[in-house]
């Protein structure tokens, strides 16, 4: 139990595929003997991948239109600036 | 009418595009702009997770990239650095909502990271084979985005950041001005905390809970809340 505990520091480093660690390889050890910790390292992995592998809410047509719009306005404006700064 | 978005710029182009930007062409800023918005749009998004919110931050974000482009070195990409602008606005949206709502972000994001024990996992239990498969694209997402929703700001930001864009340690550590141990920690955190969100949605109805968990310490997204 305690061992199960201990090394749960080790998940990230496991997950992140820094198995080459002593710490890594403890685990590994431990998780050939462990049901839960093999379930849990294997759901935090598969938890990683979904958020991966989704795509985000698509960019919407709208705020794509106005970011743009509010763009050319802004750099329309910048050029006014810089020309009124001209000697 | 705007145009589609290209493909990913390398190293030669985008300075060849900054050059021509910085000179006033703003079809050459367009070009940046549109090879970067739709990853900015996902950073927003997956730390605001509100349009109108993440709207703003996208825009203020690249108008502040516009104003500050004369200064701009280079030395990271342009996504790179409009990437940084970008989270730092989505960490304030983040931080006024928390004033609004009492609670200072800033305390939150002092606490004793490293001290804290960690929550161990409670909800042990298999995952159906895959877990998008009898369910909607849209479905599967609004179950992420509402697992990520209950992490607290330190705590999404840094998963968003590591995991979802893959930015390094130090990277997100320097952007959320934090130390890289802290970033360490919390990204355990959080990442134990959506297994156990995505677990009640994908674990089936037998959950079995941990032997890990002493009696009596309560949920782990209670634990996690409390500290994270």
């Amino acid at each position: 139990m305690s061992d199960c505990k201990d090394l749960l520091g080790a998940l990230s480093e496991y997950l992140d595929g820094n198995e080459q660690s002593e710490m890594c390889a403890t685990l590994r050890e431990h998780m050939a003997g462990c049901d839960k910790c093999r379930l849990v390292v294997n759901t935090a992995k598969r938890t990683i991948e979904l958020y991966r592998g989704i795509d985000v809410v698509e960019f919407p047509v709208d705020v794509k239109e106005r970011l743009h719009g509010s763009l050319r306005e802004a750099w329309a404006r910048r050029a006014v600036q810089a020309e009124s700064r001209r000697p | 009418m705007v145009k589609r978005t290209p493909n990913p710029l390398d190293r030669t182009e985008e300075r060849a595009l900054l050059e021509r930007a910085r000179q006033s062409d703003y079809s050459a800023f367009e070009t940046l702009v549109m090879s970067c918005e739709r990853r900015m749009w996902a950073i927003a998004w997956r730390l605001v997770t509100d349009k109108e919110d993440a709207e703003n931050v996208v825009q203020t974000g690249f108008l502040k990239a516009m104003e500050a482009l004369d200064s701009f070195r280079g030395e990271s990409g342009f996504c790179t650095w409009v990437g940084r602008i970008v989270t730092n606005e989505a960490l304030e949206v983040l931080r006024r909502r928390r004033r609004r709502d009492g609670v200072s972000l800033d305390a939150a994001s002092s606490e004793s990271d490293e001290g804290d024990p960690i929550a161990l996992p409670e909800l042990l239990v298999d995952w159906r084979e895959d877990p998008s498969v009898g369910i909607q694209r849209e479905e599967l997402r609004g179950l992420l985005d509402s697992a990520l929703e209950q992490l607290t700001p330190g705590l999404r930001a840094v998963f968003v950041l590591r995991d979802v864009e893959g930015l390094s340690g130090a990277e997100t550590a320097s952007l959320l001005g934090i130390a890289e141990g802290n970033v360490k920690v919390r990204l355990l955190r959080a990442r134990l905390a959506l297994r156990e969100h995505l677990t009640e949605a994908f674990g089936g109805e037998s959950m079995v809970h941990s032997h890990l968990v002493p009696h009596g310490l309560g949920g782990l997204a209670a634990a996690l809340e409390s500290v994270g």
